[in-house]
């Protein structure tokens, strides 16, 4: 964990948001699994329970960060000293950030020329830049982690 | 550069930046592959392939699968689920020689049953199965390596993410996997008992017997299994009937298990709300590497990698089974050293069309590799499951644990040959659904 | 300098009449402009998929791109009045005017590309579990159909789902879902055929496609490799038109001789009903048409015209 308040904070928002859009699709799902079963199929439900899947996986990236939940191999770690360890973590946090960052910003245009091409959605045929928009802050939310981690992990060398 | 080299040198560097800058796997492919796109075709490109891939994957319907099915494991763990599963095959078996390991295997096996991941098992069952065991003097070589092998079934016994995950990727039914691992879980698990039957009787010091159980409190304890049976049979018949998608049979079991679990007041709020955050960390990770995959692949596709590696490998005139028999290897070695899961992902675009132009039944490829991928996860030096298992044992010694892991390992191989020679046994489960 | 490299990009699997049509470009382009341009082709999403075509083409990901207007709603307001339930009997007639509709208004919509041409998939027909005769033996049925499709489905008062069509071949054979509306090709090169044997022939809509251009791609070429590509606009529209034709003919024998597939056609008083039924689709694409200023009444009177003008022609 952080030791960064706010950013805690945004993480425990942005997981609470998280959570009920997975409660929301779990009641959506049954509901039209019961009605599709009496002959009255949830106009839409498929493409609502993607958007929602959508919301769910972006507001989840980064309080999954912040507890180190996106698995990687540490089967190398004890084989370099601790400076180099550390150089190396500073390194791919580095590379994370301006990576995530791009897929931010790009993110936001996707929404933006979805706005301005008047683009609706297959099914519902409703305008669907809000959820692009909110994954986009899903994944700033995740560059802001990966920034306290860097900054963490900077500290921690001297 | 020919295109084929720089297809090359991505994965030398994806793995050199996976292994030696231990980033994220997800993240790692995803950097990876944008570069190499902008590298290929142009970073203007590559730039607008990320945003469109990242949204496409995350609103896809058919991934909506992975939170649902995670979300009803979790609720089951929360509600105590596996602690009722364990009792019962401990008041059935607990008295016979090795009795507890039994008990933790069938336990493991049941709650596969409602668990589609076999780090959530092995955590799970880790908590209930090893101080039991420890009460009763069992060797920990044995009591560890069990729960760790056990919980393998998570994947291989249906509900899996592995199975969804190559249906996803490879566009199989998902219903259609979970019913041809179906046959080959139960074998696993039949494997495994009768491995600890033969060690037991090598070494009956390892397992002491259990204390004596009345006929009448073995038979009060089914009650406690009752769950399990009732949504493992709600979601595996709801879809050999066509009742729902996959995505519904995961929405409709977590939400069974949650009113069960109400109704029987099992779940505090606080289980509640963990079950949820644990969902969305789990499925959170899982969504990356599958967007990871899925940039890396684009990369791959561009360069032509893969259909060129399978025309080379075809072009070896080298028999079928021979082919089988190094991807096998290939995952083994390869399971040895990185996580199983991320292994699969990477892998599945290069040897899965190779294993189809074989004329292998992509139902049968993906269970077996499902089986050598779960083999993975318990292997040193580098198994999710031993690792879950001895976070949990703190005593134990890791090279105890992995040595008596290596004495599960040969129950795997068994049931890889078996799947080699009678390739009906994953082809079984297919018929049934298909027949209707 | 060597030749110049075109990369074109498409979305459904190779074997599809979007990339059958892809491959004759290319072969013809390459042919015609003797080697100078060489066009690169990516079928099946590999460079680009179906909703992310246009902006991808517009962004340079690929230097040109065959997309599907019916799928992203509410972007190509002009040009989707082709997918409208109009009675297009042929693929042939369809695309040509598509094509002419095109040229004519020149819409604002495709202004950030260089559309290149223009065709249409043939009419969507009913492929069912059991016969559709008239619009009672659809009551209530499931029909896999998405977008204007799907509507149609509901409209006539059976119940659409939107299946993705990964997972529609198992739908059908459990049953899931009833029967399909697309149009015929898929009994062959799905084998829908086989678990589908009635079909209602009700030609109600089309999709339209168009191959657009980067436009800065486009601009950068030189004059002659321009004219090649200007000259071949409506002959590949009326190509594509043909080849879908036949290839529906060719899906339909097969349908019939291996599992002696049988259509129906709706009563002729029930069929007047469906286009009543029908008119309100494309009421509704005249007023989102009006509200982005457009002729709309003046644009489908001219699809009428041009529609029996090549339906004379013996198209
Ligand atoms: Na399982
Ligand atoms: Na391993």
């Amino acid at each position: 964990m952080h030791r960064l308040k706010w950013l805690n904070s945004l993480n425990k928002v942005s997981l609470f948001l998280a959570g009920s859009v997975l409660l929301f699709m779990l009641f959506l799902t049954v509901f039209n699994t019961l009605s599709t079963f009496l002959g009255y199929p949830v106009k839409g439900a498929f493409e609502l329970l993607g958007f929602c899947g959508a919301i769910l996986s972006g507001l989840a990236l980064g309080p999954t960060q912040a507890q180190d939940g996106h698995i990687r191999v540490t089967l190398l770690d004890g084989f370099w000293g601790k400076g180099t360890g550390k150089f190396l973590q500073a390194l791919s946090l580095l590379l994370a950030l301006v990576f995530f960052a791009v897929l931010g910003i790009k993110l936001l245009e996707l929404a933006r020329s979805l706005y301005e091409f008047e683009e609706l959605s297959q099914t519902l045929n409703i305008i669907f830049y809000p959820f692009v928009l909110i994954v986009g802050v899903g994944v700033f939310l995740l560059v802001l982690n990966l920034g306290a981690q860097f900054l963490i992990c900077l500290r921690g060398k001297e | 550069m020919s295109l084929f080299s720089i297809g090359l040198w991505g994965i030398v560097l994806l793995l050199l930046v996976i292994f030696v800058l231990r980033l994220p796997v997800g993240f790692a492919m995803a950097i990876i592959g944008y570069l190499g796109f902008g590298l290929v075709v142009n970073f203007k490109a590559a730039s607008s392939m990320l945003a469109d891939e990242c949204w496409k994957v995350f609103s896809s319907y058919g991934l909506t699968v992975i939170p649902l099915f995670i979300l009803m494991g979790q609720i089951c763990f929360y509600a105590g689920v596996n602690r009722r599963l364990y009792d019962t095959a401990y008041k059935w078996l607990g008295q016979v020689k090795g009795g507890l390991v039994h008990a933790t295997i069938l336990a493991c096996a049941g709650f596969s049953a409602i668990c589609g991941s076999n780090t959530a098992t092995a955590a799970t069952m880790s908590t209930v199965a090893l101080p039991e065991m420890k009460k009763f003097n069992y060797d920990p070589l044995l009591s560890t390596a069990s729960v760790a092998v056990g919980a393998t079934l998570g994947v291989v016994i249906p509900p899996s993410v592995v199975l969804i995950i190559i249906g996803l990727q490879t566009g199989q039914s998902i219903a259609v996997l979970f019913w041809a691992s179906f046959f080959p879980g139960i074998l696993l698990t039949l494997i495994f008992m009768l491995a600890t039957f033969i060690l037991c009787w090598l070494k009956p010091e390892l397992a002491p017997c259990g204390s004596k159980v009345s006929w009448k409190e073995k038979f009060k304890s089914l009650r406690g299994s009752v769950e399990m049976v009732v949504l493992f049979a709600l979601v595996m018949t709801g879809l050999l009937a066509g009742f729902f998608t996959p995505s519904q049979a995961g929405g409709v079991g977590a939400f069974i298990a949650l009113l069960i679990a109400l109704l029987r007041k099992r779940l505090s709020w606080e289980g509640f709300k963990r079950s949820v955050e644990d969902t969305l960390k789990v499925s959170s990770m899982i969504m990356v590497i599958l967007l990871g995959a899925i940039i890396f692949g684009r990369f791959l596709a561009i360069t032509r990698l893969p259909y060129e590696l399978a025309q080379f490998v075809a072009g070896l005139k080298l028999s079928g089974g021979m082919i089988m028999f190094f991807i096998a290897l290939i995952y083994i070695l390869g399971g040895a050293v990185m996580d199983a899961l991320a292994l699969l992902i990477i892998t599945i675009p290069i040897f899965f069309p190779l294993a189809t132009s074989l004329g292998y039944s992509p139902v049968w490829f993906a269970v077996f590799i499902t089986v050598v991928t779960t083999l993975g996860a318990v292997t040193p030096p580098v198994g999710i499951n031993t690792f879950i298992v001895a976070s949990m044992a703190k005593e134990v010694p890791m090279t105890r644990i992995f040595k008596g892991i290596f004495l599960f390992i040969p129950c795997y191989l068994l049931l890889i040959l078996l799947l080699i020679w009678f390739p009906e046994l994953a082809l079984l489960g297919e018929k049934l659904v298909l027949v209707r | 300098a060597g030749p110049i490299k075109l990369s074109y990009a498409n979305f459904p699997p190779a074997s599809t009449f979007p990339c059958v049509q892809m491959e004759r470009y290319k072969q013809e382009v390459e042919k015609r402009t003797k080697g100078k341009v060489i066009i690169e082709t990516y079928p099946g999403s590999t460079l680009l998929g179906a909703k992310n075509m246009f902006r991808g083409v517009i962004a340079g990901q690929a230097d040109i791109g065959c997309l599907v207007m019916s799928y992203q709603p509410g972007v190509f307001p002009l040009t989707t009045v082709a997918e409208l339930p109009v009675g297009f009997k042929s693929a042939k007639v369809a695309s040509l005017v598509l094509w002419d509709i095109f040229q004519k208004y020149q819409p604002q919509e495709f202004a950030k590309v260089k559309v290149l041409t223009m065709f249409t998939s043939a009419p969507s027909n009913l492929m069912t579990k059991s016969p559709v005769k008239g619009l009672s033996d659809l009551k209530g049925m499931t029909v896999r159909a998405s977008g204007a499709a799907g509507k149609i489905v509901e409209i006539l008062g059976g119940s659409p789902v939107a299946l993705p069509m990964s997972e529609t071949p198992e739908a059908i054979q459990k049953g899931v879902a009833k029967g399909l509306l697309t149009s015929f090709e898929v009994l062959k090169d799905l084998n829908f055929a086989a678990y589908l044997p009635y079909g209602t022939q009700t030609d109600f809509q089309v999709y339209p496609f168009a191959v657009v251009m980067n436009k800065d791609k486009w601009e950068s070429l030189p004059a002659d490799v321009k004219k090649v590509l200007e000259d071949l606009g409506r002959e590949q529209a009326l190509w594509t038109g043909k080849y879908m034709d036949e290839h529906i003919k060719e899906a339909l024998d097969y349908a019939r001789s291996k599992y002696n597939f049988q259509i129906f056609t709706l009563p002729a008083e029930e069929q007047k009903m469906v286009q009543d039924k029908l008119q309100v689709l494309i009421e509704s694409w005249k007023q989102r048409a009006k509200d982005k200023g457009l002729p709309a009444e003046q644009i489908l009177e001219d699809v009428y015209k041009l529609k029996a003008k090549y339906e004379a022609m013996g198209y």
